[in-house]
């Protein structure tokens, strides 16, 4: 995975491109965006931390040798997520045949390369939890692990070769709403209330009130904890994967997952009631181009398949907020 | 008799890719009853040997039929999808009025095609008479139920419903559009006259070439008992029986896919509609 701790990584240009996205019709000033974020984020005193044992263990992970039992003893000096490591993998989007109650058994069950994806999703709710998210913190956790698990699914179905990292951006792609919601309390209630009251769309609510978007908050603060250049890109565009410079196939899985969430299963607080054929998405189309499988792609099962999904990602975040 | 998750998925697998009905995981308990049956009477006591026989030639057709009647035993209720019925009547139908005031036809078509007993056809004509004074002013509207079963036609002529029928109608319009008769439910005069009942077969070209024209068409829980090539060739005439901005339903399990690919499928919370 790479998270690094030294100097700020390459970032791909400043200026992102115009979109013209299903929520939001075309934005010439994106440049202008990116700044105002900057100056909201900057803005912020005490900015949410990602805790120094995730960058630890990311790095043991990355080691051509890598010792599980340092992994192990590395997790295990931090009691919540340790809780939390097992409980996921108690849960049924693992299903282990028996309860797993030690860690070292779990760490054995997810293999390499899932720890990584999982001390990462520990990581960032805990990032969160000095904030003032309420209640909504929640839901949006809910929204981002589903996410994650529906990319990390179609990822699987369509034959994308990493899968675990999709999972990683699914998860990561709204942390810009997090943000919003746990540090800029204000902003985020003027929002919601254009949204409910005139009808807005959530990107038109957030330029008119703040002059800038969730996308780009969430870049920023990616940038802030010096997160890899792709973590960026998705977090950026996943409202408009067909605008990304690079990386836009799992850009568009991570905008394709978000639209089944929100339509199939949904009911999201700011989207209410939303329809898509998915066959007309600019995301679609970007994976078209290189995913051949996507033919093959039975949209109708796939959303049968994620109802039943669901219980068990609701299950997860009430435990893992449970401590 | 437990069939294991293995041979649940194979069997939910194998009944979705011939007759595209999914059984979501919740209904293995179900499936495991109606199968066990099954098996009881063709005398199989392994379930993965009583798959094998779905999966072989012609016996495995006809005892797939025999299972399907098992599983689709459940006769139909007012009320009966709710997700799709709030799509119908709050996003669906106020768009399709807007986008049929623009060229300026104020009457409404919609078919319940194998309508059975007539529960959906008369609960689309429900919703429809409650919007009558507010987004259907000055419109007119006809529901068509067809099946090919004359008795189950005239029971829906007829109107009189069971408990069991009405149990999910809403308290208000229980108490609005029915009389309860005995134990049973009347179905007032004023729904009944927006309902066509006829005996129509899918599956007859001459007969389906006829019923032009339809703003929403709902076939819900019939495609299943028809083979592949039958189902395309129903599926098609639904798609030229319906306006270019109409939509097309099916049963809430159901999927068309690799049936047709000119529907596209448009995702909503709780399921999804056809469009062309």
């Amino acid at each position: 995975m790479g998270l690094t701790t030294g100097s700020s990584p390459s970032i791909f240009p400043e200026v992102l491109s115009t979109r013209n996205d299903r929520n939001r019709g075309p934005v010439n000033n994106d440049i202008l965006l990116v700044e105002k974020a900057q100056r909201l984020v900057r803005g912020i005193a005490t900015l949410p931390t990602i805790p120094a044992i995730c960058l630890r263990v990311s790095t043991l992970l990355d080691s051509p040798t890598v010792d599980l039992q340092k992994v192990a003893d590395l997790i295990l000096s931090d009691q919540v997520l340790t809780a939390r490591v097992v409980k996921i993998v108690n849960s049924p989007l693992f299903r282990p045949l028996h309860e797993i109650t030690s860690l070292r058994h779990a760490l054995v069950y997810l293999g390499l390369r899932r720890i990584n994806e999982i001390v990462l999703s520990c990581s960032l709710i805990q990032a969160f939890e000095d904030g003032d998210a309420g209640f909504d913190l929640r839901t949006f956790w809910q929204h981002s692990f589903g996410v994650g698990i529906i990319a990390g699914k179609m990822a699987q179905l369509l034959a994308y070769p990493e899968r675990e990292k999709v999972y990683v951006y699914g998860l990561l792609h709204n942390i810009g709403k997090v943000f919003l919601c746990s540090y800029l309390k204000p902003e985020w209630a003027r929002i919601i209330r254009l949204v409910e009251e005139k009808g807005c769309t959530f990107l038109d609510a957030e330029i008119k009130t703040m002059g800038t978007t969730h996308c780009e908050i969430g870049l920023c603060l990616a940038r802030q904890w010096n997160f890899p250049e792709e973590y960026c890109h998705v977090i950026a565009y996943h409202h408009a994967p067909a605008n990304a410079p690079r990386n836009q196939l799992p850009v568009a899985l991570v905008n394709l997952a978000d639209i089944f969430y929100t339509t199939c299963l949904g009911m999201d607080e700011d989207s209410g009631w939303t329809s898509s054929n998915l066959t007309e998405e600019p995301a679609w189309f970007v994976m078209r181009k290189s995913l051949p499988a996507l033919d093959d792609f039975d949209p109708e099962r796939f959303a049968f398949e994620l109802e039943e999904e669901m219980p068990g990602i609701r299950k997860l975040v009430n435990d893992l907020f449970m401590g | 008799m437990n069939i294991s998750d293995n041979e649940f998925c194979k069997l939910r697998d194998f009944i979705y890719s011939v007759c595209g009905i999914y059984f979501h995981v919740n209904k293995k308990y179900f499936l495991d009853n109606r199968v066990s049956r099954r098996m009881a009477a063709v005398n199989c006591k392994v379930a993965g040997d009583y798959i094998d026989l779905l999966r072989s030639g012609t016996q495995g057709r006809e005892e797939l039929k025999r299972l399907l009647d098992e599983v689709t035993t459940n006769e139909t209720c007012f009320f009966r999808n709710a997700a799709q019925l709030k799509a119908f009547e709050l996003h669906l139908l106020p768009e399709l009025i807007k986008v049929k005031e623009k060229i300026g036809c104020r009457k409404l078509r919609i078919w319940s095609a194998g309508s059975s007993s007539g529960e959906e056809a008369y609960t689309l004509a429900m919703l429809l008479l409650e919007n009558r004074t507010t987004l259907l002013k000055e419109w007119s509207f006809d529901i068509v139920g067809t099946d090919i079963n004359e008795r189950i036609l005239a029971q829906a002529r007829e109107g009189v419903y069971s408990p069991y029928s009405v149990r999910n109608v809403p308290e208000m319009y229980r108490r609005k559009y029915f009389t309860k008769v005995a134990d049973q439910f009347v179905l007032a005069p004023e729904i009944k006259k927006y309902v066509t009942f006829s005996n129509v077969n899918l599956y007859d070209d001459s007969k389906m070439l006829f019923l032009k024209t339809f703003d929403f068409i709902v076939c819900a829980n019939v495609l299943i008992y028809f083979d592949n090539s039958a189902k395309c060739k129903i599926v098609q005439h639904f798609y030229n029986n319906l306006q270019p901005y109409g939509y097309f339903f099916i049963g809430q399990a159901e999927s068309l896919h690799g049936v047709n690919d000119r529907f596209k499928p448009i995702h909503f919370p709780g399921g999804f509609v056809y469009t062309k």
